[in-house]
């Protein structure tokens, strides 16, 4: 072959299925985003609350997942929980297995926000007699949404990167689709350029997007 | 339940995927962070054509997945290039441009860090740009590299056990192999033994890590977070009338507290 | 589509590679002419497929494929380099000239003869679907072709078009390779995995065939429950 054989024009046909496989990228990422943000923040809370028991969960799961590579976590669903009698498809598989390794991320995350609140913001809402929930709710938890949100956009990115790896067991995302039609046409070249130009493009808009978003979130002074 | 007695026999092929794991992580790495400290000093120079050509590779290096990067060398590139590229060189070429792309913001940002008066010093001693960048900015830049470093070294590790949809046999490939020859049976014990592998690889390493940190820095902030005895103690002492007025003249409308 | 046909010997080409010319004047550049004036002749191969080709504890190459191989550089003399890949590497050996032939299940079809030449088949497998025993309900090839029925097949392989052809309503999961057909097919993930019936028998000594449907042209697309 050689670069000189290159032609994009064959794939055209394709582009359609490229295309719903890009979608279900973006659908499988929102979702795992969706669960583990929320997860994320109960995991933060864990860690640093008074309950030793809570706590040592919260950390043992930090732990364990953050040092378990994403595509064993899909294995041992996708493969493992159904000889236990427990039904999840592939796509179940692929969303849960991307939420639980981005909950351990966004626990971390989440928890270096909490450590960067000085401690006078907890002492002054505790002399003004605040219980601690409300503390969290109207002092704390506001300030370290605002440090960790362009943290969070890394994540968020993190995770559509990572949304790749469940093509490896079968869920028709986009590198499923280039992989499929790869291996029937051989015209890896144009068809991996492509997707990688869609999750540059991706990747890119979502940074973009979030900078915009948080922008004005994040650098705006306390108090306003 | 798990099935027992088949683990002990597949051990040692497990150990040979894990040590050959580490083997290719190594390789990837060494040429990884190589590659890193030049794209990081690219990044910092002076020269803008460098800086936007080092940014533009981390940049889309960054925004791809590791498995397409991956895909790409072990399929496209032999096609387009007519050469062929067996599964280790693919597996260690795609890792070393991973974690190049990654050591190189890691560098750039330890460089940065150090205050430009460092620079002047050596500037003013005489020193060309080389000596300065190897006698005295790069040695406090390593400093503050080893957090993000070792995250690096770990996130590879964990990003070789792709290797094995390659056909590269790894610590997770061998497992996979072990289960297909055993198919007949329930071995599900050795994907939790992989887990486990990759586990005390990553963990110990991130430990190291912080061992390293802790002994590289002094402690220059007082705590941040907030002691439960300090939670619980009261800010402002005396009588209640008191205590507001002094709480109104300390505090912000949003109850946090100003400093002085 | 025809009897599925396995174990054929890929000759590249030399007309689909070298600029059209008056060929017939100077001695040809084929790799005929390379490989005995090398003395070696270069066989890409995959291993992992017994008993037509693996590695047995020794390392040592075995297999009927490797005989077949042995057989034809005794015939021309020369002595035989082989070259361990997987599927996809094989096509790019040929075409980058890394290797002369390639030997393994290799099916011929007209995608496949754009880039590479092949010989007479030698061999002749069976695509097989293979499903769990306890599935009474798939028996028959008709009953595979309803949309709800997922079957696993190994990327790039025939299988896709096979089922194409028997099985059109079913739905097709790609996965990497073998292992994680029958991973896939042994968790229940998928209904059933199509392969070639060498690859399917591997490991599975217990596996018996159940029924054996030949299609209208006399291509026989074997099932079997394991």
């Amino acid at each position: 072959m050689g670069l000189s054989d290159l032609n994009l024009r064959v794939l055209i046909p394709y582009l359609p299925v490229l295309g719903w496989g890009a979608l279900r990228t973006l659908e499988v990422s929102a979702l795992a985003i969706a669960l583990s943000f929320p997860l994320g923040l109960v995991g933060a809370l864990m860690r640093l609350s008074d309950n030793r028991f809570a706590r040592s969960i919260a950390t043992v799961y930090v732990e364990v997942v953050r040092n378990i590579p994403l595509l064993v976590v899909l294995y041992i669903l996708f493969l493992v929980l159904p000889l236990y009698g427990i039904p999840i498809n592939a796509l179940t598989a692929g969303v849960l297995g991307l939420a639980i390794n981005s909950t351990a991320f966004t626990i971390e995350i989440i928890r270096a926000g909490f450590a960067a609140i000085p401690a006078g913001q907890y002492e002054a809402a505790r002399s003004l007699g605040l219980h601690r929930l409300q503390m969290l709710r109207l002092v704390i938890v506001p300030q370290v949404f605002r440090i960790v949100l362009p943290t969070l956009g890394n994540q968020i990115v993190s995770v559509v990167l990572g949304s790749a790896v469940a093509s490896i067991i079968g869920v028709s995302e986009l590198t499923y689709e280039t992989q499929s039609i790869g291996s029937s046409t051989f015209r890896y070249f144009e068809l991996f350029t492509i997707a990688a130009l869609f999750y540059i493009a991706c990747v890119q808009a979502i940074s973009l997007l979030w900078r915009l978003l948080t922008g004005r979130a994040a650098h705006a002074p306390l108090g306003t | 339940m798990l099935a027992s007695g088949h683990l002990t026999n597949y051990l040692l092929l497990l150990l040979k995927g894990l040590a050959i794991t580490l083997e290719l992580s190594l390789g990837s790495l060494v040429l990884g962070s190589l590659g890193g400290i030049v794209l990081g000093a690219m990044r910092s120079s002076g020269w803008r054509a460098l800086r936007v050509i080092a940014l533009a590779y981390i940049e889309t290096v960054r925004s791809i997945p590791f498995v397409i990067l991956l895909f790409f060398v072990f399929f496209a590139v032999p096609l387009a290039l007519d050469i062929d590229i067996p599964p280790y060189p693919a597996a260690i070429a795609a890792l070393s441009v991973h974690s190049s792309a990654y050591m190189g913001e890691v560098v750039r940002s330890g460089i940065e860090a150090i205050p430009k008066g460092q620079w002047e010093a050596g500037a003013s001693l005489g020193l060309p740009y080389y000596r300065i960048m190897r006698h005295i900015v790069l040695p406090q830049a390593l400093r503050v590299m080893i957090p993000p470093t070792i995250g690096v070294y770990v996130s590879t590790i964990k990003e070789s056990s792709l290797a094995s949809i390659i056909g590269f046999v790894e610590l997770l490939g061998q497992g996979m192999a072990i289960r297909e020859a055993n198919s007949l049976h329930n071995t599900a014990d050795v994907l939790v033994a992989v887990a486990f592998g990759y586990f005390v690889v990553c963990f110990s390493l991130s430990q190291v890590g912080r061992y390293l940190e802790h002994r590289t820095t002094r402690d220059l902030r007082p705590a941040t977070e907030p002691t439960r005895a300090a939670m619980a103690r009261p800010l402002v002492s005396g009588r209640p009338e008191t205590q507001a007025a002094t709480i109104r003249q300390t505090t912000d409308d949003r109850g946090v507290l100003l400093r002085g | 589509m025809r009897g599925i046909l396995v174990g054929v010997l890929a000759l590249m080409l030399a007309v689909a590679v070298l600029p059209v010319g008056d060929r017939g004047a100077h001695a040809a550049d084929s790799i005929l002419t390379d490989v005995l004036h090398r003395g070696t002749v270069r066989i890409a191969i995959t291993t992992g497929a017994p008993p037509t080709r693996f590695e047995d504890e020794n390392g040592t190459l075995q297999g009927y494929d490797i005989d077949i191989a042995t057989l034809l550089a005794k015939q021309l003399a020369v002595t035989i380099e082989y070259i361990k890949t997987d599927t996809a590497g094989r096509v790019a050996m040929l075409q980058t000239k890394k290797a002369d032939i390639t030997i393994a299940s290799f099916t011929p079809n007209l995608e496949r003869l754009k880039s590479v030449g092949f010989t007479d088949p030698y061999l002749t497998d069976v695509l097989t679907l293979m499903s769990r025993t306890d599935r009474k309900d798939l028996g028959s090839l008709a009953d595979f072709n309803r949309s709800e029925v997922k079957i696993a097949i190994a990327r790039g392989s025939t299988a896709a078009k096979a089922i194409a052809t028997y099985a059109p309503k079913a739905t097709i999961v790609e996965f990497s390779g073998n292992a994680d057909t029958i991973a896939a097919l042994d968790a229940g993930q998928v209904d059933a995995m199509c392969s070639g019936a060498w690859a399917a028998a591997r490991g599975r000594p217990g596996s018996r065939r159940t029924d054996r449907v030949t299609a209208p042209w006399g291509s026989p697309i074997s099932i079997c429950g394991c």
